[in-house]
């Protein structure tokens, strides 16, 4: 649920791969809110229909969705406003079970329920479902090119450093030589 | 929350032991200030690197990362050739002057109190300034683990830092620089692998920066902005008063040299963990309130909460401990420049260490009362204080080590023009005249000022310490 007024009404998730979302759907107050979908490389934008959201005259807006994956180790993406939001995230084992979560850190609450207070909400929730296809089944298949020069420069620059301290060693010593 | 508190509790005792066992050591000016000139190259290079990787890093650095993507990391190396310099033109020569302040060396060099007053009272400006910048990004980290309000938690990394500097002097200094090292460099190991795995490895957070904005994964910062930057710091660096003084408190020629290479090892494997991290961060949490928090959020949220504590405790560290570099450094101005060799020269070595000790708590309330108004993002801060840094000392210290044609007068005017140029052309509304960063403008002004006045001055004769340096 997201508070409306000067919030963006655009929101964003970071797809993940073999995890399926499905049955997305915005609700201001009891008016469904029509959505569009853009790819941007791992991320998928989703435009709301700011005529229809005008019109619902709601103060706030549940986002629903359903999530489908098959590992046992699994991101579930959050979609969330393209702005800083603070949140406070619940789990709960249910079905599909969850054994623990991962990635942010939660904290147990009841049995087989974790909260997490958060100062912005995390792309993913990391959760251990204790079983499933193992971790590193599946990964997703990037386009040539789709890091765009990240790889070469990062190369360069740890290379860079890798070559500059026995460098830097080898000139030391030759001077303490020389003196 | 509990976990924190209970592992920042353990570190003030590890520094109240530390600061205990070495008080002995520290009750003259030589052993409190310069450590009895007893450090090797493993500790020595600890020390340099833990004056250089501030709070403007684990904090600010991380941010910038998070916000600009890889580019920034190019100042590591960058920065590496001011300690080249460093290296070469300056450290030997400071290690052989054997003074205990950076104004020792002015004053010995050119003669008379005014070089040595201009280059102290330079110090409690600059220093105040890069304080600023570590109780801010405490007190950001204090303010999100514990919920407390800004003055409280600034008030208390204050507090931790004014009272182990107070307690060791440059020999805790030394070793708290050693278990920063052990600190920054393991928590990391244990955080990078994590966040790695579970971001889906590094094409994975490439390709996710890359589609946020290309250039996150290309060039946000042009090289010459890289380049100012980095020289900025780098040059500043090879003239900072705190380095300078980690110089003296060195054994020899040798240990310097080596001290600067284990530096550059400790600085390379923080230098890609703060790579990692800002990166990480990005894709984990892409809308946070403000790039400052992504070291915060990641060690109190993101990571499991054994790591993300070392993670946030190894950036407690880093805050207090540069914190104390230039507290001790201010202390050094103050006691030993001001007190000491103008107010009453006849001081004894137990009134000089008194008063510089009460120069730390007295310096600590001003920077800590300037977090509170939060200046601007925490390495804008740092970077700032270093482009006044390297605009007031190099060009003095480096034309002073190795031109004997240098004048008294020519080093006073070359440090007041290059700093009054620097903060002038800061004031000036951006983009900068000519394209000129103040860095650029601050350090020409000194360079011109410098060779200029001391060539229209008369050359004074040297001293013999001097004779024997140049």
């Amino acid at each position: 649920m997201f508070p409306l007024g000067a919030a963006p009404r655009d929101f964003v998730y970071f797809s993940q791969p073999c995890v399926e979302v499905r049955a997305l759907r915005f609700v201001a107050g009891s008016v469904a809110i029509p959505s569009t979908e853009r790819g941007r490389g791992p991320w998928v934008d989703l435009m709301l229909d700011s005529a229809a959201l005008a019109s619902s005259q709601a103060e706030s807006l549940l986002v629903g969705y359903e999530v489908g994956s098959s590992l046992r180790i699994t991101s579930i993406p959050i979609i969330m406003p393209t702005a800083p939001s603070a949140a406070t995230l619940a789990l709960e084992a249910g079905a599909p079970r969850v054994a623990r979560p991962v990635l942010p850190h939660f904290t147990p609450a009841d049995s087989g329920r974790w909260t997490a207070r958060l100062a912005a909400l995390p792309s993913v929730v990391r959760v251990d479902r204790g079983q499933g296809d193992p971790p590193g089944s599946c990964a997703r298949i990037l386009e040539p090119g789709a890091a765009g020069t990240f790889g070469l420069r990062l190369g360069v620059f740890l290379a860079t450093l890798a070559l500059w301290v026995p460098l830097y060693f080898w000139w030391a010593l030759r001077q303490d030589r020389g003196a | 929350m509990t976990l924190f508190f209970g592992l920042v509790g353990l570190y003030l005792a590890a520094v109240c032991v530390i600061g205990l066992t070495q008080y002995h050591k520290t009750q003259d000016e030589a052993g409190f200030l310069v450590a009895g000139r007893t450090l090797g190259p493993v500790v020595g290079g600890a020390t340099l690197m833990a004056n250089q990787v501030s709070a403007g890093t684990t904090i600010g650095i991380v941010g910038f990362h998070y916000f600009s993507g890889i580019s920034y990391a190019w100042t590591w190396p960058l920065v590496w050739v001011g300690w080249l310099v460093a290296a070469i033109f300056v450290a030997p020569k400071m290690r052989d002057f054997a003074g205990v302040t950076l104004p020792d060396f002015f004053a010995v060099r050119f003669g008379g109190t005014a070089t040595r007053l201009l280059a102290a009272i330079s110090i409690l400006v600059v220093y105040t300034v890069l304080l600023t910048a570590q109780f801010q990004a405490g007190g950001i980290l204090f303010g999100l683990v514990s919920g407390w309000r800004a003055p409280e938690a600034i008030a208390l990394v204050a507090a931790i830092t004014a009272l182990y500097t107070v307690l060791g002097g440059m020999y805790g200094n030394a070793y708290v620089g050693l278990l920063k090292a052990g600190l920054l460099i393991g928590s990391y190991a244990l955080a990078v692998p994590f966040l790695l795995r579970h971001l889906g490895g590094l094409q994975e957070i490439g390709a996710a920066l890359h589609a946020i904005d290309p250039r996150l994964t290309a060039q946000w910062f042009s090289w010459r902005e890289l380049i100012v930057i980095s020289m900025a710091i780098g040059l500043g660096l090879a003239a900072a008063p705190y380095e300078i003084a980690a110089i003296y408190a060195m054994q020899s020629r040798r240990a310097v040299r080596l001290a600067i290479g284990w530096s550059f090892v400790f600085q390379a494997l923080i230098g890609v963990g703060v790579l990692i991290f800002g990166l990480s961060m990005r894709v984990a949490v892409p809308y946070l309130p403000e790039p400052d928090l992504a070291t915060p959020v990641l060690g109190l949220s993101i990571l499991p909460p054994a790591i993300g504590m070392l993670v946030l405790l190894a950036a407690v560290v880093t805050i207090t401990r540069t914190g104390g570099a230039i507290l001790l450094t201010v202390a050094s101005a103050v006691s030993h420049d001001l007190y000491g060799e103008v107010l009453k020269p006849d001081s004894t070595q137990r009134q000089r260490v008194l008063a510089g000790r009460l120069a730390v708590v007295a310096f600590t309330l001003v920077p800590a009362w300037l977090a509170l108004a939060k200046l601007d993002l925490v390495n804008f801060v740092v970077i700032y204080a270093a482009k006044l840094m390297v605009s007031f000392f190099f060009v003095p210290l480096v034309g002073g080590l190795h031109w004997k044609r240098a004048t008294g007068a020519g080093a006073f005017a070359g440090m007041l023009g290059g700093a009054v140029a620097c903060l002038a052309w800061s004031l000036l509304p951006k983009p900068y005249p000519l394209g000129l960063d103040p860095a650029e403008v601050g350090v020409a002004a000194s360079a011109a000022l410098f060779f200029g006045v001391s060539l229209a001055t008369a050359t004074p004769p040297s001293s013999p310490p001097m004779r024997h340096l140049l």
